[in-house]
């Protein structure tokens, strides 16, 4: 139980951070912070191979994304053209919508939480059998989905990998 | 089922790691020059900032990696059903209709000359 | 429970103190071994054969100078090292040193976490050891720092794709993702006296694996992350003192943790070295099983010193091509034909 409280509340401060940090950076390296906690999350509740998923491919792959994009951008170049004073009372205002929403939802309805034991008790092998025997056509479909992705970003990145004298050699 | 081993691992590695460095920092002499201070750029002033533009290589390999990682990630779990289905030839169906899909997004990226890095 | 805590902190120490206890023989390998490559004395004054050499490095890394330049960005420039270190002890949570055994009719697993991640855990964990690098390049400030981290991030990450490729073909011999139940599937012997290794049924596996693992850690002939030549250090150029020795600690425990890896994916494990069943008599099983993996663990750190001064350094297209064009390919015909040998076979 403090396990769980720990992880959520690593999670909960690295995604405020995410949202906080005025350095893109700082954002990014707390980005995989949570998703690692995140990952713990899941392994608490019991779906081990989507915690490990989660760090392999969140962690793993996702956030090194993130990261060589700031790097690709030089962030501190674009700042200057930023402004943030006149966009934010839209986003107050939107915000504060979606607040209060939420809250209008929690106080209008009773919850009820699901504790661990109610969960339904999957092993990761019959998630597994699932997935190939039952789910066979999304998962198909899946790579369709991969491969249109490659497709796209290939195609969408040829133009700037023609001229290159943008970007710096290495 | 438990992640307090994960965690004492990660508790010991940050300890150790705050140790030796605090060792170090009350043992260490204390730096004297301002010159220490320097970017380290073979001795010479430093020209320019380090937060430059990089190749857009380097984030064409991290969206490709990433894409075939998730291929990858849902072979995976292929790989360790399969001793224990009952319909092998389904499930060898579903890898060769998946390989064939994996394969041609690879030779997609390989002769869009994405993976070249020469000029 | 209380017994299970107790439990857990042995296995926790044992399994921390056995890399750290043998860094500084692994270092003293790697610098009398490059000596006698290159026909040079290397060390030998402080202690017998200079054994206690790397005792006073340490002590001297202590010692020195603790500088933090004044551009870099300072909480995340101290905070890399130690990440470092941090990230390169978390897999080892999850090695197996011994086959499970029986104490007063308690079963005890020797790694400290088990799960039915098996080797996912310890892959997932390893792969967090690009940000340490990462996290150094950027909060250094240096373009040197910088190039060598991006370039080291995109070559592990591109050898990690190979690597989880020989993967599958790994997990469908096996049919399973613990470590344990892979040792013991390489219990046995073909042909009556090879050991069933999943080296002798992967042997191309083994081999994109093997070259994988030196990706992965930034070693010769991959150490473009440092790459002297062009880049000074790399990554840890400005780092000096105790910081210094802390990449170069988790460096070490890395290239521990992936020929643990590698040893029980396609060595046998913790499988006893031919001749050692003799012992068994004397020895506990598993002290005994224990000494086999760090005695292999130790034959591929000799041979991670050996490449290092035989082999001349890539240029980084070529790294990236070996990576992306031949490896990975050989990966995945690789995958093919286990798949259909093992199909037809039935």
């Amino acid at each position: 139980m403090a396990i769980d409280i720990l992880l959520t509340v690593i999670c909960s401060i690295f995604a405020l951070v995410v949202v906080i940090s005025s350095n893109p950076m700082v954002s990014a390296f707390s980005l995989l912070t949570m998703f690692v906690a995140m990952a713990g999350i899941f392994f608490q509740l019991g779906s081990t191979f989507i915690s490990a998923i989660q760090v392999l491919v969140y962690a793993g792959a996702i956030a090194i994304l993130f990261i060589f994009v700031l790097m690709l951008l030089n962030i501190d170049d674009y700042k200057k053209h930023l402004s943030r004073n006149n966009v934010k009372p839209i986003v107050g205002i939107v915000s504060a919508m979606v607040l209060l929403g939420v809250f209008s939802i929690i106080i209008t309805n009773n919850f009820d939480y699901l504790s661990k034991d109610q969960l339904p008790q999957t092993n990761m092998m019959d998630l597994f059998k699932e997935l190939f025997e039952k789910y066979l056509v999304p998962f198909e479909l899946a790579t369709m989905l991969l491969l249109a992705s490659v497709v796209t970003v290939v195609s969408m990145l040829k133009k700037s990998l023609g001229n290159n004298e943008d970007g710096d050699q290495a | 089922m438990n992640l307090l081993p994960v965690i004492l691992f990660v508790v010991i590695g940050f300890l150790l790691g705050i140790g030796l460095l605090t060792v170090s920092v009350l043992l260490g002499k204390k730096p004297k020059t301002v010159r220490e201070h320097d970017i380290y750029e073979s001795g010479v002033n430093p020209v320019g900032s380090a937060t430059r533009r990089y190749d857009v290589k380097f984030y064409l390999t991290a969206v490709l990696f990433l894409l075939f990682d998730v291929e990858v990630v849902f072979l995976f779990p292929w790989a360790l059903t399969y001793q224990e289905s009952s319909m092998k030839g389904l499930m060898i169906a579903e890898f060769v209709f998946f390989m064939f899909i994996f394969i041609v997004g690879y030779l997609f990226v390989l002769f869009s000359k994405s993976l070249d890095w020469e000029d | 429970m209380i017994n299970e805590i107790l439990i857990l902190l042995a296995k926790v120490i044992i399994i921390i103190l056995i890399p750290l206890g043998v860094l500084p023989l692994i270092i003293h390998v790697e610098r009398r071994g490059a000596a006698f490559i290159q026909k040079r004395v290397g060390p030998n004054r402080v202690g017998p054969f200079g054994l206690l050499q790397p005792l006073a490095d340490v002590v001297k890394f202590m010692f020195k100078e603790e500088v933090a330049p004044s551009h870099v960005r300072p909480f995340f420039y101290k905070l890399a090292p130690i990440f470092a270190v941090m990230v390169a002890l978390m897999p080892l949570a999850s090695i197996p040193l011994c086959a499970p055994f029986i104490i007063g009719g308690e079963t005890i697993f020797p790694e400290s976490f088990r799960s039915s991640m098996g080797i996912f855990y310890v892959f997932a964990a390893a792969s967090l050891g690009s940000y340490a690098i990462l996290i150094a390049g950027w909060a250094s400030n240096n373009k040197f720092s910088m190039l060598g981290a991006i370039r080291a991030s995109a070559q592990m990450v591109s050898y990690e794709l190979s690597m989880s490729i020989t993967l599958v073909a790994m997990f469908f011999l096996y049919g399973t993702n613990d470590l344990h139940q892979m040792v013991a599937y390489q219990n046995e012997t073909i042909l009556g006296f090879l050991p069933r290794w999943g080296f002798f049924y992967q042997p191309i596996a083994t081999v994109i694996f093997l070259v994988g693992i030196f990706a992965e850690s930034n070693r010769l002939p991959f150490d473009l992350a440092e790459g002297e030549s062009e880049l000074v250090a790399g990554y840890h150029v400005e780092y000096s003192s105790m910081k210094f020795a802390l990449f170069f600690m988790a460096e070490y425990i890395h290239m521990i943790v992936l020929s643990a890896v590698f040893i029980i994916l396609f060595f046998g494990g913790y499988n006893l070295l031919p001749g050692m069943s003799l012992l068994e008599n004397m020895i506990p099983l598993p002290i005994l099983q224990t000494a086999s993996l760090i005695i292999k663990v130790g034959l591929m750190i000799w041979l991670f010193v050996w490449v290092r001064w035989s082999l001349p350094r890539l240029r980084y297209d070529q790294l990236m091509d070996l990576g992306w064009k031949r490896l990975l390919p050989l990966g995945i015909i690789n995958l093919i034909i286990t798949v259909a040998f093992i199909y037809f076979q039935k």
